[in-house]
Order: structure tokens, then C-alpha cells, then sequence
């Protein structure tokens, strides 16, 4: 009998295999080796990985440790909900190199075009500019609160983020300043 | 648990005896398989087809709160919101000067999210400043906040309208 085709993200998968249980007396001892029963050891197994009804599903101790890479995870969910970009950066005058990334995803460069001002690079370009950022300072300075903005005179893009860092003095306005460490991230699309 | 049992070529061999006893284990050590039975093979990644393993399936108190919940880009002024791109967002609004609410699509697993706001800095007077955005009331369903302007001076904190607030809000969907 041939079964029905299942169009899954715009593919055709094959026909699901059915899972039929193998009742113990068909492999009890002396019981003779049916057709049914090497038919059923044979689609069985096919049956668990097409997710058939009533198959076996895979429990968490089925699964090897670290086992599971990125790309086996749906890209809809993938793409829309994990972070996209995400750097910790270093920035001590005393350190040589004075700017260091310590920590990356997806970021091709960081650099400092003058102080407090950084441009950072994608590995992998976003989908549109319209991407989600945040930013935290980790240390700052003891005398003025210094966080990130997006630089307002410069566009972030498809490829690449303007960061200011601005440091607020009481009694006074922002200044750009350099901070000491600060971390920063985006979700969105990528085009890959 | 059904125990996973290992079967040898030899037993397999045209030669050997088909046994109801191998019949058993060849039934048997697939479903081992699937409940991780000790010493049966374990699945790897590459057994997945890409893209196989949905949210759904994923631990939530363990994707939660990795995933992004909700997100919106957005420009401010007096009176006026300009959404630019949204995530499981339904709408963000001024209700008051300075004061917005953003109410999410689908609900959030906890009113306890991480969340986080960032915007253009500001000209102020002819300083670069930026502003603070500060979380006013979170529910599973929205989160209000209001934007003060980061640059204090003695009189008290002051307020601006900033562009490209970004506000990113990482927990799972109910």
C-alpha cells in the first residue's frame, strides 16, 4: 500500500515507516523465525528515527555529551533567538596591546578609530541593520559611571557596529572616554 | 530500562544458528538505544537531519534562559514611537513622556528575565551623553521603562528622547 508524502520546510520526506512492537512470543525460545518478525527487526529501527507512531523516542542518556552541533538545532529558532555577535573587549593603557578582545562570537575585528570609539566587524554579515544590540560595562572607572551607546553619528550596518563609550561625571555631561572593559552583543538574522 | 546486548559477526554468519535468543536482542538492542542503555551506541549530531531539533525539544530550564524572548528596535520622540524590527513583540507605546511600555506576542515562561536597553548616544549642548533606560515593571506579558539622560547635573536627573533603543530580553515563550 503506498502511503502518503509529507512536505516538511518545503521538502518531501520519503513515506514514514511503520513501527509495529515485536511481541515477546514471536522471540521466545523455539519460537520459529517468522517473515513478520525479521520484517519488523528490519523497519523497526527506521521507524524510530522517522519518529512513527508508537516508536521509541530518544531519551537524554541516548544522547552522547556535546554530541549535538548548532546546525542540527531548527535555523528559524536558531537565528532568531541566539546571539548573533557577542564581545568582551579589553582596553588598559598600560597592557600591551592596549585594546584586546578577550572573549567573541562572529566578530571579525574590533577597532579603536579614536579614543572611546570602537568599530566592530562581523565574521558573518546580519541579515538587515535592524539588529538588536546591548552593552554593559565590566569596569569601569571609580570617578565617572562609564557604559556604551551606539555612536549616533555613524549608522551601524550590515557588516559592522559603532560603539561610543561614554562616561558620566557628576555635576557635568558625557564625555567619550575610554573604559577599561566592556562587553557587547546583537541578535539578529545573519545572512548565512 | 531494556538491556542492549552486543551481537557478533560470527553470529550473524550464514553458518550460525538463528536463534530465537538473537531474534530477541536484534529487537531489543534498537529500543536500548533509544533509552541509553549502558554499553548500547549513543547519538551523535550527524544522526540528526540539519535543522531536526526544534525549541520544543530543547530542556527549558536550560534553553530559557539562553534563548532571546522578545526584542524590539525602535526610535523615540515626543509623543511618538517608529518601530523599526520586532521580536515577539505586539507593540511598544509612550504612555507617558519618557515612559514606554512594550507588551510581548506570546507570553514569557517567568516575569524574572534578564533585559537589557541600549540606544544612540545624544548630543546634549554639545556633549556626547546617552541615555539610561531603567525597567519599571516586568510581567510575563510586558515591560514598562523610563529614559532618563545619562549627563545628571545638580538640579536632578533630566530626560531625552533617544534613537535606535534596542531592547533585548532573554527567556523562553510560554
Amino acid at each position: 500500500m503506498l502511503k502518503a508524502s509529507i512536505l516538511w520546510r518545503g521538502r518531501e520526506l520519503p513515506p514514514l515507516t511503520d513501527y509495529t512492537p515485536i511481541p515477546a512470543s514471536d522471540v521466545s525460545d523455539n519460537a520459529p523465525v517468522r517473515e513478520r518478525t525479521v520484517t519488523r527487526i528490519r523497519d523497526n529501527p527506521i521507524a524510530v528515527t522517522e519518529a512513527a507512531t508508537g516508536a521509541p523516542r530518544l531519551t537524554t542518556n541516548a544522547f552522547a555529551d556535546r554530541g549535538i552541533p548548532v546546525e542540527k538545532i531548527d535555523a528559524a529558532a536558531r537565528e532568531q533567538r541566539l546571539v548573533m555577535c557577542s564581545v568582551v573587549l579589553s582596553n588598559q593603557a598600560a597592557a600591551s596591546p592596549p585594546l584586546r578582545i578577550l572573549s567573541s562570537y562572529n566578530v571579525q575585528s574590533v577597532t579603536e578609530t579614536t579614543a572611546g570609539h570602537y568599530t566592530i566587524a562581523f565574521l558573518t554579515d546580519m541579515a538587515t541593520a535592524n539588529y538588536f544590540c546591548s552593552g554593559m560595562p565590566i569596569i569601569g572607572s571609580l570617578v565617572d559611571y562609564i557604559y556604551p551607546a551606539l555612536d549616533r553619528l555613524q549608522a551601524k550596518t550590515v557588516s559592522e557596529v559603532h560603539i561610543v563609550t561614554v562616561a558620566d561625571g557628576i555635576g557635568g555631561g558625557g564625555v567619550i572616554q575610554e573604559v577599561e572593559r566592556f562587553s557587547f552583543q546583537c541578535h539578529g538574522n545573519t545572512q548565512a | 530500562m531494556t538491556d542492549y546486548s552486543h551481537i557478533s559477526n560470527a553470529e550473524l554468519s550464514p553458518d550460525a544458528d538463528q536463534t530465537t535468543q538473537l531474534y530477541k536482542r536484534l529487537r531489543d538492542n534498537p529500543i536500548a538505544m533509544t533509552e541509553g542503555a549502558a554499553g548500547a551506541p549513543q547519538w551523535i549530531g550527524e544522526a540528526f537531519a540539519d535543522d531536526a531539533l526544534t525549541l520544543q525539544y530543547l530542556d527549558p530550564s536550560v534553553s530559557d534562559p539562553m534563548l532571546l524572548g522578545a526584542a524590539a528596535l525602535f526610535d523615540t520622540a515626543a509623543g511618538n514611537v517608529t518601530v523599526k524590527n520586532t521580536f515577539n513583540v505586539l507593540s511598544v507605546t509612550q504612555v507617558n513622556a519618557f515612559d514606554y511600555e512594550i507588551v510581548f506576542l506570546s507570553a514569557l515562561t517567568s516575569a524574572i528575565y534578564p533585559c537589557s536597553l541600549l540606544a544612540d548616544s545624544i548630543d546634549d549642548g554639545g556633549q556626547e551623553s546617552g541615555v539610561l533606560m531603567c525597567p519599571t515593571t516586568r510581567t510575563t506579558g510586558q515591560l514598562d521603562y523610563k529614559q532618563f539622560l545619562r549627563a545628571f547635573d545638580l538640579s536632578g536627573a533630566r530626560h531625552a528622547y533617544p534613537t535606535n533603543v534596542s531592547v533585548i530580553i532573554q527567556r523562553g515563550i510560554a
